[in-house]
C-alpha cells in the first residue's frame, strides 16, 4: 500500500511542472515578472510590455503548451496572426486612423526628416553584420531604429522568426525610454541659438488634399516598392477612414476597439516567441545593445538633417524636431517639445514635430520595404510561383 | 568581409531608395496643396456678448477696475466681459 502511495505521489509530481522546470525555465520567468514590473510600476508601453511579459510568462510555465511554437497550443494559434503579417498591418491600420497627416502636409519638407532618420537602421545593420550576423538578421535587427513596434515584428517575422522576441522586446523597450535616450542626444548636437528657434504657424490644409494623400501615396509607393504594401496599404486605408468623413463606424473602431484587440493577440504572441532556447543566448545581448545604438544613431541623423534644414531655411527650422523623425509616434514629438521649452518656454515645437514623426512612420515602413524587396522578395515570388505550379498540375504535385 | 561590404552597400542604395520616395512624395504633397489650396470658411457670426460691446464702456470699465484694484491701467489687461 505504502509503494503505491508513493508511485502515486511520484506521479502526481511528476505532472506538475515543478518537474520539467529547467534552469532556463526559472530564467525567463524572471525577466518575465521584470517586464511585468516595468509595465505595471515604471509605466514602460504598459500597453504593449505587460502582455509580451505575461506572453513570455506563460510561455515558460514548464507543460503549460503556451509557447508560440506549441503546435495546437492558444498562443500559437495567435502567433499564427503574426506568422502571416495578419496582426502587424491591423496594427498600422487602427495607427492610419489615429494618425492625422495635417502637420506633414502644411510642411512636407518634413517628410526628409523622417528619412533622415532611418539611418539610424542602417548604422544598426552594419553593427550587426560586424558582430556576426547574417544580412537578414541585421536588417530585422536594424529596423529597430526605426523605432516602430509593429514594422519590427513586421520584418522580424519575416526574415529572421528566430529573432522576433529579443528584437520586439528591444524595440518596445527602447521605445519607452526615448524620452530619456533622446534629450541628451539632441542637447549635445544643437546650439542653445538653434534649441531658441521658434517657427511659424503651420498653413491649413484642405479636406481635398487630406483626402487625396493616402490613395496617391499608397499608389505611387506600393508601385515603387511592392514589399511594403501590408503595412503601408492599411496605415493609408485607415487614414483614409479618418479623413473621409464617410466612415466614421469604421474610422471608430479601428482606432479603438480593433487596435486594442489586436495590440493583446500580438503582443501575447510576441511574448509567447521568448522562449528560453530562442531567448538566452548571446545574440539577444547583441541584439539589446545594438537595438540602444539603432535609436542613438536614428536620433542623431534626425537633428542633424534638422540643422541642414535650419541652415538652408535661412534659421526657420528648429533642428530639435529632426529627432522626431524616428517615429515612436507621438512620443518623440513631445521629446522635441519638451526640450525646446527648457530653452525658451514660450516655443511651441509639438505640432512642428508631429510632421517629421509622422513622416518616420511613413520612412520606416518605406525602410522595411526595402529590406523586403532585397531579401524577401525572391523567396516570396518562388513561393508564389510554386503554388501556382502545383495549383495548375495537382496530380503532379 | 564579403557581408560588410555588402551591407554598406545596401545601406547606401536603401538610403538613397528612401530619400528618393520620400522627395517624390513632397513633390506629390506640393502639387495636391497647390491644385486644392485651403479655403477658409465663412466667418463665424460675432458672439451676442461680444455684439453690443461698446469701445468707450469697455474703456470705462478698464479704468474702473483699475482704479479698484490699485493699480495703473496699464497693469491690467481685460480679456473677455460677458453681460450679467
Amino acid at each position: 500500500m505504502e509503494s503505491t502511495l508513493g508511485e502515486t505521489f511520484n506521479k502526481v509530481v511528476g505532472m506538475t511542472g515543478f518537474s520539467a522546470m529547467t534552469p532556463g525555465d526559472g530564467i525567463m520567468l524572471l525577466i518575465a515578472c521584470i517586464l511585468i514590473y516595468l509595465a505595471i510600476v515604471k509605466k514602460f508601453e504598459p500597453l504593449l510590455l505587460l502582455p509580451i511579459g505575461f506572453g513570455c510568462l506563460l510561455a515558460n510555465l514548464p507543460l503549460s503548451h503556451m509557447s508560440a511554437s506549441d503546435e495546437g497550443g492558444l498562443l500559437n494559434f495567435f502567433y499564427f496572426g503574426v506568422k502571416h503579417e495578419i496582426l502587424p498591418p491591423l496594427i498600422f491600420l487602427g495607427v492610419g486612423a489615429l494618425t492625422d497627416f495635417g502637420p506633414l502636409l502644411a510642411r512636407p519638407s518634413t517628410l526628409l526628416l523622417g528619412a533622415a532618420a532611418q539611418i539610424g537602421v542602417y548604422t544598426t545593420l552594419i553593427g550587426a553584420v560586424l558582430l556576426g550576423f547574417d544580412l537578414k538578421e541585421a536588417s530585422a535587427i536594424g529596423i529597430i531604429g526605426g523605432a516602430d513596434g509593429p514594422t519590427s515584428i513586421f520584418l522580424a517575422s519575416k526574415l529572421a522568426p528566430h529573432l522576433l522576441g529579443p528584437i520586439a522586446v528591444a524595440a518596445y523597450s527602447y521605445m519607452s525610454l526615448v524620452p530619456l535616450i533622446q534629450p541628451p542626444i539632441m542637447r549635445w548636437l544643437t546650439t542653445s541659438q538653434e534649441r531658441k528657434i521658434k517657427m511659424r504657424q503651420l498653413k491649413p490644409i484642405s479636406q481635398n488634399v487630406k483626402i487625396l494623400f493616402p490613395i496617391v501615396s499608397t499608389i505611387i509607393i506600393i508601385l515603387l516598392l511592392p514589399g511594403v504594401a501590408p503595412l503601408l496599404g492599411m496605415l493609408m486605408l485607415g487614414n483614409l477612414f479618418r479623413e473621409c468623413g464617410v466612415t466614421a463606424r469604421l474610422h471608430e473602431t479601428s482606432e479603438t476597439h480593433l487596435i486594442n484587440i489586436v495590440t493583446i493577440f500580438l503582443a501575447l504572441s510576441v511574448g509567447a516567441s521568448m522562449t528560453a532556447k530562442t531567448f538566452l543566448s548571446l545574440e539577444t545581448i547583441k541584439i539589446i545593445i545594438l537595438g540602444l545604438l539603432a535609436f542613438c544613431m536614428a536620433t542623431a541623423g534626425g537633428v542633424l538633417f534638422g540643422k541642414i534644414m535650419c541652415k538652408v531655411s535661412g534659421g526657420r527650422v528648429n533642428p530639435l524636431i529632426g529627432s522626431a523623425g524616428v517615429s515612436a509616434v507621438p512620443m518623440a514629438a513631445r521629446v522635441s517639445q519638451k526640450v525646446g521649452a527648457e530653452e525658451d518656454h514660450d516655443n511651441f515645437l509639438l505640432m512642428h514635430a508631429m510632421g517629421p514623426n509622422v513622416a518616420g512612420v511613413i520612412g520606416s515602413a518605406v525602410a522595411a520595404g526595402v529590406f523586403l524587396s532585397l531579401f524577401g522578395g525572391p523567396d516570396a515570388v518562388a513561393q508564389a510561383a510554386l503554388d501556382a505550379v502545383a495549383l495548375a498540375n495537382p496530380l503532379e504535385h | 568581409m564579403s557581408n560588410f561590404a555588402d551591407s554598406l552597400a545596401i545601406s547606401g542604395i536603401a538610403m538613397s531608395v528612401i530619400f528618393l520616395i520620400l522627395t517624390l512624395l513632397v513633390a506629390v504633397i506640393k502639387i495636391l496643396v497647390a491644385k486644392w489650396p485651403h479655403v477658409a470658411p465663412p466667418a463665424a457670426a460675432t458672439k451676442p456678448s461680444q455684439q453690443g460691446t461698446n469701445p468707450e464702456h469697455v474703456a470705462a470699465i478698464h479704468a474702473a477696475l483699475a482704479q479698484y484694484l490699485g493699480k495703473t491701467p496699464e497693469e491690467i489687461r481685460l480679456q473677455n466681459i460677458k453681460p450679467l
